[in-house]
């Protein structure tokens, strides 16, 4: 039996284990021991993630739309349409007129192609992916305060805190491997500290649980940081040798007004100080945080607010401190440093410097665009007022994963032309006009990097089915026939690209990741050695900690007496997203079969519901249904999670947008919620 | 008790070769370096050194992660019963003990086909372990560190020579050929035995507690343990007296294939019927699995206890809800007599 | 010996609509020699699933017969199915009711819903033999008189023996009881001394139904239940139906109260969900 170490296909976690092939099958798989991050473990997911390769749905052939059936059609027929349908249409209305999303679970590599694709070959920077509407306000917040936009420390650190404040993470659920982290913590007497509306499972094992009502992060952080201020708590050298603004931000804080936090945040004052001084004194105390943070539009303020703590402290720059945002998706972090994103160049570099677009540029043989493209939240109205005439979709499947997600599917449908690059027929996958099927990170070599910036290497184990072919394969064939002569032989030729162009990738090449376990980026050089923490001593990428001042805004959704709950949405530690992949595992799908919402035993007999009883839920924008489930929640707030797509929650979800990132308002809207007749 | 060379080893390899036997035995997978039993060829490829145990049990030959039970085609019904003629060389004592409770379990009164199969032609060689791990506890578990039945060949490494006693006929057989171990061999496999006990991580509470399992249902400590269950399904799938599973279809077009796979009872699906469960909380999918492992009234068919001390649960538990950590709060509870 | 694990492929060769929700499939005697009413087989609708099913034909009874309500992915797949399609069908497994022991006494059995079906095949067996028993009833509720099962079979057994029915909510047409069906077990229609209690339904209302037999003065052993706990594999392996030292698909789905009663206090789970 062959045994190929590779990453798992789910969360930013990184774990790593052995796919076990025999007869060129994957017939299971186990954990590794000896790897560093989940040592032996793996989440309930992670132990299924074999079934979906040879699962019967994958997609196996190209196929093209005839009338509103799909029809078998050759890769030269497919990849020929495609490139001349793309070169019409860039004839006709120019670059702009095209929108590319790329795939947070694709590797290093193949994100690489995909935006290299849309600014070398297409011209335009509307590149996006999924990273918009998750951390991009990580992104965009982290820049600003510490000058990176990354999980400043390592996974492996997080045990060693003695202080852990957990906020907006459902971290037991969402990413079961770093919650035994925090779990071993807890052991060796650290105190954790859980910020979120719900009583999760951490919560449940957490010293104080701040129960916030949803969208009242600011409040409370800022509430925070002037009780540390104003006990002279924070770290006064830190702040002197290694900060800028912190004048400004300690006037702000004086003006900033406590007595209206518990009101707004239905949290106590005491309670708030207990925290304040419990993160402030203990040492070394970390900040753990996700989308219950981001997902706002005041996501990048909220992050900010975050940030602004750490910096008073000093928590930051040493090892089992820090801001950690835990990215989501297998490859999430590796889209965003590549830039499958619209305002920056792969690396986070700026396509606004001139020094960096002649890099590009005469690396790449060609102009780039350098106007600021569109991104995922601003597509559908782009599309619908005719701006953009034709999507190139890889890897995800927006019809059910983007807010306002009815919208979305409007705005698809009236594509001229729509490819979609993916391992199921999704709903995304019906509306388009050639379909092309791609191999699975099972069947191809590349790179991943997890939330830790750790870039470790997948590797292949199996053939894909059919014709499937890896991606990186496909959009290569594309450009070709675009006229672009793109002719790599292996993802190894293309990292080595990267390396030349990406700095914080410039010592990452295959043969050094062959041994070993993966190099956290910063790596800058072929014999330096990578970075567990950064910002090292104070040493900030942009050289110095930046405080800034943020206020509260109130989500753009408001409740009101026809619209009383907020619900808030999220994940379970079963599903992965939409289900397309952990809809395939049989023992998945059992633990929740039928889509629930979860609200306060007593709000929900006041509107005649019960638990197991199905419901309506209705926001300004759509309708679902769910089964009510019992749990504890902040007064008037309701959760439920993505993953049943035939009751899309993103449906109901609004979709304005943070000005500074650009993410849209996902977590939280205005719902009614109503008993459906008949019901007893 | 024979006394035999690596080269003794060679040609032993060659004979089962001969007489069609496939033998598995540990080695490094390449990236990682992490230990499974691969299909080897000869004894110079076995890798023992730095050997303790594989993470994934050896059930995995006989009780596979996830196979097909039936093939149904065109109103053709197939079963795949795969029997073949190999020899697992280096199972470890605890892994050992674990099988013959399975053993007991699947070919008991109503036989499973499926392992029965499986089961079949496969000679055990154990290799006794003198270097446990920090979480190994097959010494207070009664499962090792030397095996006591159901081998059919037990190794003895010391180093320069290996030992071998046989624990079968077929095993007898395969050792005539070898010459007898002196006294002085034997002697100091004494010593190594002795030594090997005092190297085990001091467990003062495991003993008394394995053994006494009697923990009321609504003790807290059910509750205690189900907070800190992440329901990864590790423990059940990583160990070797585990046997539950269920059974799925595939529907591949025109062909359909049932298949069966490992199951875990931590997960509430698994006890979830039409519109009902029966366990409904962590807490009480806690006692669930501790007392199919622990309990004397459901262990009274196997004749012991349901954990072999292989330490492979509290290796993989992602939360703190291993056995180790049920037998401390069982002894905090009840106090060390 | 026989393969536990091979499914016999079986034509369907009736189908019968019983209450909106349930359905009857028949099946040719042949599928195996002889089965004790109260066992149960496992019904496989390939590329869906498998699941249990109590055998509701009694042993004499010229087809064998399946009472299904759906629920859930298989049996709604199951409902699909029509006359002539091919199933797989495993069995008969279980212990079945032990009316040997019942030689003489009077046989009260009490059933909920669609936990009729194995007490009808019990009924009817007993019926055929009549003289060994002191008497036979009958109490069946269910929710709603749309949701009572085997309306007429019921009708024709009335005229043999005492059947009480009752429903939780009734219609304008409904003239019989209202209530649950603990309501309609009154102490002047049974005699606790010399019966023997068998009772099938959901967990809540067997619960009920055990208190109120236990006050009107049934002894816990001799009150029989037909426990419906997630049997898969059907023959003890697959783990999901054990409660305590027991395997419901082996050691049940019979049980009688008492062992119940011990495995209840000490061990794992409720056995009435």
């Amino acid at each position: 039996m062959k045994r190929v170490l590779t990453v798992c296909p789910y969360c930013a976690v990184g774990c790593n284990f052995y796919l076990e092939v025999e007869d060129g099958r994957v017939v299971g798989l186990t954990p590794s021991l000896n790897h560093p991050i989940n040592q032996g473990g793996l989440c309930i997911k992670g132990w299924h993630a074999y079934q979906i390769i040879h699962h019967p749905d994958r997609l196996k052939f190209p196929m093209v739309k005839e009338g509103s059936k799909f029809k078998r059609v050759s890769w030269d027929e497919a990849v020929s349409l495609v490139a001349e349908k793309f070169q019409k249409i860039k004839n006709s209305y120019g670059p702009d007129a095209f929108a590319v999303i790329g795939s947070a679970r694709y590797t290093n590599e193949e994100n690489f192609l995909i935006q290299k694709f849309a600014r070398a070959v297409l011209g335009t920077n509307n590149v996006d992916h999924c990273a918009r509407i998750c951390h991009s306000p990580t992104v965009t917040g982290l820049s600003m305060a510490f000058g990176s936009g990354a999980m400043t420390n390592s996974i492996a650190e997080i045990e060693d805190a003695k202080m852990l404040l957990v906020v907006g993470s459902n971290t037991t659920e969402a990413h079961p491997l770093i919650a035994r982290r925090i779990i071993r913590a807890i052991k060796k007497g650290a105190k954790l500290v859980v910020v979120d509306p719900r009583k999760s499972d951490i919560a449940e094992i957490s010293d104080i649980h701040l129960q916030l009502q949803p969208n009242s992060d600011i409040v409370l952080f800022t509430a925070i940081a002037k009780i540390i201020v104003e006990n002279g708590l924070h770290n006064e050298d830190f702040v002197r040798s290694h900060t800028d603004g912190f004048d400004e931000y300690v006037k702000f804080l004086k003006d900033f007004d406590l007595s209206t936090v518990p009101e707004i945040t239905g949290v106590s004052l005491s309670l708030i100080e207990k925290v304040a001084r419990m993160y402030a004194a203990t040492s070394p105390s970390t900040i753990i945080y996700c989308l219950g943070v981001t997902e706002h539009l005041t996501g990048t303020e909220n992050v900010l607010s975050l940030a602004n703590l750490a910096l008073l402290t000093g928590h930051i720059g040493k090892p089992s401190t820090g801001v950690n945002p835990l990215r989501g998706q297998n490859n999430v972090q590796g889209a965003s440093d590549m830039a499958v994103l619209a305002e920056f160049l792969p690396g986070y570099q700026k396509y606004t410097d001139p020094v960096t677009v002649r890099k590009f540029e005469k690396e790449w043989g060609v102009e780039i665009p350098q106007n600021m493209g569109l991104t995922i939240g601003e597509y559908p109205d782009a599309i619908l007022s005719g701006k953009i005439k034709a999507m190139y979709i890889t890897g995800e499947d927006p019809a059910l994963t983007d807010p306002d997600a009815s919208r979305v599917q409007k705005a698809l449908e009236s594509l001229d032309f729509l490819v979609v690059q993916d391992i199921f027929m999704t709903k995304t996958a019906e509306m388009a006009n050639v379909i092309l099927p791609a191999a699975l990170w099972a069947e191809k070599d590349g790179t991943f990097t997890n939330t830790e910036r750790r870039i470790q290497r997948i590797r292949k184990a199996v053939d894909p089915p059919g014709e499937a072919k890896p991606d990186w394969e496909i959009i290569s064939m594309i450009a070709r026939k675009m006229g672009f002569n793109w002719n790599y032989r292996h993802p190894s030729e293309i990292m080595d690209e990267i390396a030349r162009l990406v700095p914080i990738y410039a010592g990452v090449s295959y043969d050094r990741l062959e041994k070993g376990w993966g190099l956290q980026w910063p790596v800058r050089s072929y014999e330096h050695p990578g970075t567990p923490y950064l910002h090292k001593d104070g040493n900030f990428t942009r050289g110095k900690g930046k405080f800034h001042i943020v206020h509260y805004k109130p989500p753009s959704d408001e409740r009101n007496d026809e619209y009383p709950f907020y619900l808030v949405t999220g994940r379970h530690g079963f599903h992965w997203h939409v289900g397309s992949m952990t809809g395939k595992s049989p023992e998945l799908v059992r633990e929740y079969p039928k889509p629930y919402v979860v609200m306060n035993r007593t709000e929900a007999e006041k509107i005649g519901a019960r638990e197991g009883i199905e419901v309506k839920i209705r926001s300004r924008r759509g309708e679902i249904r769910a089964f009510v489930k019992y749990g504890e929640l902040a007064p008037n707030t309701v959760f439920m999670t993505l993953h049943f797509p035939e009751e899309p929650v993103n449906l109901l979800m609004p979709n304005t947008l943070d000005p500074y990132s650009k993410m849209t308002d996902l977590k939280i809207a205005a719902v009614k919620i109503e008993p459906i007749k008949g019901e007893k | 008790m024979k006394k035999l060379t690596a080269k003794d080893f060679e040609n032993l390899f060659e004979n089962w070769r001969n007489e069609g036997y496939e033998i598995y035995a540990p080695q490094r997978a390449p990236y990682g370096g992490d230990f499974f039993f691969e299909k080897v060829e000869s004894f110079h490829q076995c890798e023992f050194d730095g050997f303790v145990n594989t993470l994934k049990p050896p059930k995995d030959f006989f009780f596979p992660q996830d196979a097909p039970t039936l093939k149904l085609y065109r109103k053709k019904l197939e079963l795949t019963e795969i029997s073949k003629k190999k020899i697992i060389f280096g199972i470890r004592p605890c892994d050992l003990e674990g099988l013959l409770i399975l053993d007991k379990f699947y070919l008991g009164n109503i036989t499973d086909p499926f392992y029965r199969a499986r089961r079949e032609n496969t000679l055990l060689v154990t290799f006794a372990c003198f270097n446990p791990l920090p979480t190994c506890f097959c010494k207070e578990a009664n499962a090792g560190p030397v095996a006591k039945r159901g081998f059919d060949i037990q190794v003895f490494d010391l180093g320069d020579v290996y030992l071998a006693e046989a624990g079968s006929d077929k095993g007898r057989r395969y050792l005539e050929k070898f010459e007898e171990a002196g006294e002085d061999l034997l002697k100091k496999l004494e010593e190594e035995n002795k030594k090997t006990l005092e190297k085990f991580s001091p467990r003062p509470w495991a003993e008394q507690n394995l053994y006494n399992f009697n923990i009321s249902k609504d003790s807290g400590i059910w509750r205690e343990l189900g907070k800190y269950c992440l329901k990864c399904g590790g423990c059940n799938y990583l160990c070797p007296t585990c046997s539950c599973f269920n059974t799925y279809d595939l529907n591949y077009g025109g062909y359909i294939e049932q298949r069966r796979e490992w199951d875990s009872c931590l997960l509430e699906g698994y006890h979830r019927m039409a519109g009902s469960n029966p366990k409904p909380d962590a807490a009480s999918r806690m006692q669930f699995r501790f007392e199919c492992k622990l309990s004397p009234e459901i262990n009274k068919p196997h004749g012991r206890i349901s954990c072999t001390g292989c330490g492979r649960c509290i290796q993989t538990c992602i939360g703190d809800a291993h056995i180790e950590s049920l037998l401390i709060l069982m002894d905090k509870e009840g106090g060390r007599k | 010996m026989k393969h536990v694990f091979k499914p016999t492929m079986a034509v369907i060769k009736k189908v019968v609509q019983e209450t909106p929700d349930t359905k009857s499939f028949f099946f040719k005697r042949d599928l195996w020699d002889n089965h004790k009413p109260g066992q149960f087989a496992e019904l496989w609708v390939p590329g869906t699933g498998e699941i249990p099913l109590s055998i509701a034909s009694s042993p004499d009874d010229e087809f064998i017969t399946f009472t299904v309500k759906k629920v859930g992915s298989v049996t709604s797949a199951l409902f699909e199915k029509k006359e002539g399609d091919t199933i797989g069908i495993r069995g008969p497994f279980g212990n079945g009711f032990p009316l040997e022991k019942f030689n003489g006494r009077e046989l009260v059995f009490v059933g909920g819903g669609i936990g009729l079906p194995p007490l009808m095949s019990t009924i009817i067996y007993a019926l055929g033999r009549r003289e060994s028993f002191q008497g036979i009833k009958l109490f069946y509720g269910a929710r709603t008189p749309a949701d009572l099962v085997y309306r007429d079979q019921l009708e024709k057994l009335s005229e043999k023996i005492n059947v009480y029915l009752t429903v939780d909510q009734g219609t304008d047409s409904w003239e019989g009881s209202v209530g649950v069906v603990t309501e309609i077990i009154t102490p002047e229609r049974v005699n606790p001394d010399n019966s023997v209690a068998m009772v099938c339904g959901p967990g809540i209302m067997m619960y009920f139904t055990v208190k109120k037999l236990m006050e009107l003065g049934f002894k816990p052993s001799n009150i029989y239940l037909s426990l419906e706990h997630h049997m898969k594999c059907a023959v003890g392996k697959c783990g999901h139906c054990r409660i305590g030292p027991y395997y419901v698909c082996v050691d049940g789905p019979i049980f009688s109260y008492e062992t119940l009663k011990e495995v209840e206090e000490k061990f794992a789970g409720d056995i009435w969900e």
